[in-house]
């Protein structure tokens, strides 16, 4: 049972930032199925990529590359000890996920593009089948962050956006906050949960479960200037393939990261609307809202009590 | 714990039959099987109520530091009753708020830090300042009642008269932080127009001050006093209808109508709050000042009208705003870089359907 | 209310795996209104200390929740000791 595997495991080679066909060298010193210690740095390993403090990570999923497994949905709440929910059937195509929610983080969409003119013509494998795995954006300015009356909701050393469990005190107010739907509250314990971007794992040198877990590489973990330089190739590769309808979202100037978001951590590579992936095309920066209704609310207010002054300054007695 | 078979039907086909029959948004754009891409304000009637509480306590701390520096006699009592009101608002908003959180125990880390960019917290703070300068404004009359034969009262009332101005600075606060704090959100209907929303519930608060004051004047025999304050009611409410026409041709422009139309609960609601807050109101008032003649009934009408107008209109802007997060035609179409308007997100122009009728582009 | 007695093995944020003296383990998620607060967790499952919980389904999703963490009200059963 415990001997030693073909040190040459070709499907290690997966792992982003790697020439394809060769091997990390660092593979070879673990060449046992069990190994009894933490794995130094094992993301680079995993992902080519050594997780340092002060650096800027995040994710890249390119959707053209997700089977729909739900590995990351799994991987997440496994490692994040998330509960399962008892929805039952959604009937949104094999989705019965429906959303993230407090205790999902990670949440694959199957979006089934039935052309009902053109289905005699339409080629027998599932082409037309669109999935992506959502996530927390971990937004450059984030709404969340900014909308958080307690300071639980912070900015990490890896700059990503995590809820601190000591401090969330259930106010809500992050949940309609978020532009993304994302942040949820959970009723049961009374405070506001997301994905962390694995914040413990990171800290521990590991790439974050979902993107360690996902077959394909279509989530893919690293610094973010890296994923963006990627994401950038892989666009122009697919649009000299005939795939010009391959977009990034969430990358500075495209769409996701409108309205003073600037970027998000958390990018995707998409091929349709975003609204298709249940995505908003443009959205916005709340806390930008803040001074005109303020402003206005305030000038209303002082002008109607200019109007009593003027009202009581009448006929003395 | 139950299992996946044991959860009934209706709950399971939940996602199911929601997706064919959304109302709003434009008619392009596509959605995710009609299901939420927003999540809806968790916050139920103790936000839209203390909303209310805030804003009357705040306009009639504003109103009783108008009569205060009239440095007339008899608008005494309408300075003394909008302290009290505005005591009366503080000790019930910060419970109200308390028991909105979903762990309660943990409040006080409201107070750990001072966020600019969180409506939320800054009314933390505006409410917390209110209630200091308030707490002060109404020493002397609780010292009156507490002590009626200890001598130090004048020194404490120049304290109240002092503290009767950063108590109403407060006040302006607590009449329209609430509009900030809504609109600051990603919910469509409250994001639509947060300049209308300000001007709405600052005018709305106003009225609901004036009104609160005229009904305490008018049942204490002050018809005079009653009467002033019902001209600056009349002000208000007009102010109020303006602000709501403006946001209701925002609402169009911006395709969120449907969030309060296609839902019979908060139309009704929506109507009613402009029919009673409003409409009411702005009848008796109009009539009784035309007549020339001062009507104890149509004054107390205007009054109680306006109150309860004031609080069923944070109700209904509160259920609206939570319709339109959860009604993703409504909120994909405001998240749309022209509105729905028309034009496109570059990545979605080679998916537009083509003129000639036929459908999108394929991949290959 | 039910009663459960174990062992934490895993805690993350609020929420923590226990195994029972049966051997099965349960997801729990704790409750607001409990003694403890999830910054507590973590020393229990380092002390490996059995625990009692009491805690009830918590609705809509597989997992308990927890209103009170406790010392433990029974020893081990005679099979596991013997083991």
């Amino acid at each position: 049972m415990t001997e030693a595997w073909d040190t040459a495991k070709p499907w290690i080679s997966k792992s982003a930032g790697m020439i394809e066909g060769s091997l990390h060298p660092r593979v070879l010193d673990y060449t046992d199925s069990f190994i009894d210690e933490v794995i130094p740095n094992e993301s680079e390993l995993t992902a080519g990529v050594t997780i340092e403090p002060g650096k800027s990570y995040g994710f890249f999923t390119d959707t053209t590359l997700c089977i729909g497994c739900k590995a990351c949905e799994v991987a997440c709440k496994e490692w994040n000890q998330l509960p399962a929910e008892e929805q039952g059937m959604s009937g949104m195509s094999y989705d019965n996920t429906r959303g993230l929610s407090s205790s999902t983080w990670r949440h694959v969409t199957f979006v089934e593009k039935v052309d009902r003119e053109h289905t005699d013509d339409m080629q027998p494998f599932q082409s037309n089948w669109l999935m992506m795995s959502d996530v927390c954006k971990h937004c450059a300015n984030a709404p969340c962050l900014e909308a958080c009356p307690t300071g639980a909701l912070f900015r990490t050393e890896f700059d990503t956006v995590v809820v601190q469990q000591d401090i969330c005190n259930g106010c809500g107010y992050c949940v309609p906050a978020c532009p993304f739907g994302v942040v949820d509250l959970d009723m049961s314990d009374g405070k506001a949960h997301k994905c962390t971007l694995c914040y413990d794992r990171l800290k521990g040198g590991l790439e974050p479960a979902c993107a360690k877990s996902c077959p394909t590489d279509s989530i893919q973990f690293g610094e973010w200037d890296d994923l963006y330089e990627r994401a950038q190739e892989r666009v122009e590769d697919l649009h000299e393939r005939g795939a010009t309808n391959a977009y990034l979202y969430g990358t500075p100037g495209a769409p996701g990261a409108t309205g003073g978001l600037e970027r998000l951590q958390a990018f995707f590579l998409l091929s349709d609307r975003p609204e298709v992936y249940g995505l908003p095309a443009a959205p916005t920066r709340p806390s930008r809202r803040v001074a005109p209704a303020l402003g206005t609310g305030l000038a209303t207010a002082a002008s109607l009590a200019l109007a009593a002054i003027f009202l009581f300054s009448g006929k003395r007695r | 714990m139950t299992l996946v078979n044991d959860v009934p039907f209706d709950r399971r086909e939940r996602g199911t039959r929601k997706a064919e029959r959304q109302p709003g948004g434009a008619k392009d754009t596509p959605t995710y099987y009609g299901h939420p891409a927003l999540k809806a304000a968790p916050w139920g009637w103790l936000v839209w109520s203390y909303i209310f509480v805030a804003g009357t306590a705040g306009a009639a701390q504003v109103i009783g530091t108008a009569a205060q520096l009239s440095g007339r006699e008899d608008l005494k009592p309408v300075r003394d009753n909008g302290r009290i009101i505005g005591m009366l608002g503080a000790l019930a908003g910060a419970p109200l708020l308390i028991a909105d959180l979903h762990t309660p125990k943990r409040f006080y880390n409201m107070l750990r830090i001072f966020r600019s960019t969180s409506p939320m917290s800054i009314g933390t703070f505006t409410l917390l300042s209110f209630s200091g300068f308030t707490g002060l404004t109404v020493l002397p009359q609780a010292l009156r009642r507490l002590f009626p034969f200890w001598r130090g009262k004048k020194a404490v009332e120049t304290v109240a008269d002092v503290a009767q101005f950063p108590a109403a600075v407060a006040g302006l606060g607590m009449t329209s932080y609430t509009a900030a704090l809504l609109s600051a959100t990603s919910s469509p209907l409250w994001a639509a127009a947060p300049k209308e929303l300000g001007g709405r519930f600052a005018a709305s608060s106003v009225a609901s001050g004036a009104a609160a004051l005229a009904l305490v004047e008018e049942l204490n025999d002050r018809p005079a006093n009653a009467r002033l304050l019902g001209k600056l009611a009349l002000v208000a409410t007009a102010a109020n209808l303006v602000f709501s026409r403006l946001s209701r041709l925002k609402y169009r422009e911006r395709k969120v109508e449907a969030a309060i139309d296609a839902d019979p609960a908060t139309a009704t609601a929506y109507r009613a709050a402009t029919v009673i807050g409003v409409g009411v109101p702005l009848f008796c008032l109009g009539v009784s000042l035309l007549s020339g003649r001062h009507s104890r009934r149509l004054s107390l009408t205007a009054s109680l009208a306006t109150l309860a107008g004031g609080l069923l209109m944070r109700k209904a802007v509160m259920q609206a705003g939570e319709n339109s997060a959860n009604n993703s035609a409504i909120s994909l179409t405001f998240a749309r870089e022209d509105g729905g308007r028309g034009e496109l997100p570059p990545g979605a122009r080679p998916l537009i359907p083509a003129e000639d009728g036929t459908r999108r582009r394929r991949l290959h | 209310m039910r009663e459960m007695t174990g062992i934490i093995t895993v805690v993350q944020e609020g929420r923590f795996r226990l195994v029972a003296d049966d051997g099965r383990s349960t997801l729990f998620v704790l409750s607001p209104s409990a003694r403890l607060e999830p910054q507590d967790l973590t020393g229990l499952q380092q002390a490996e200390r059995r625990v009692t919980v009491r805690y009830r389904d918590d609705r809509g999703r597989i997992a308990g929740l927890a209103h009170d963490i406790v010392p433990p009200r029974s020893g081990p059963t005679r099979s596991q000791a013997a083991a």
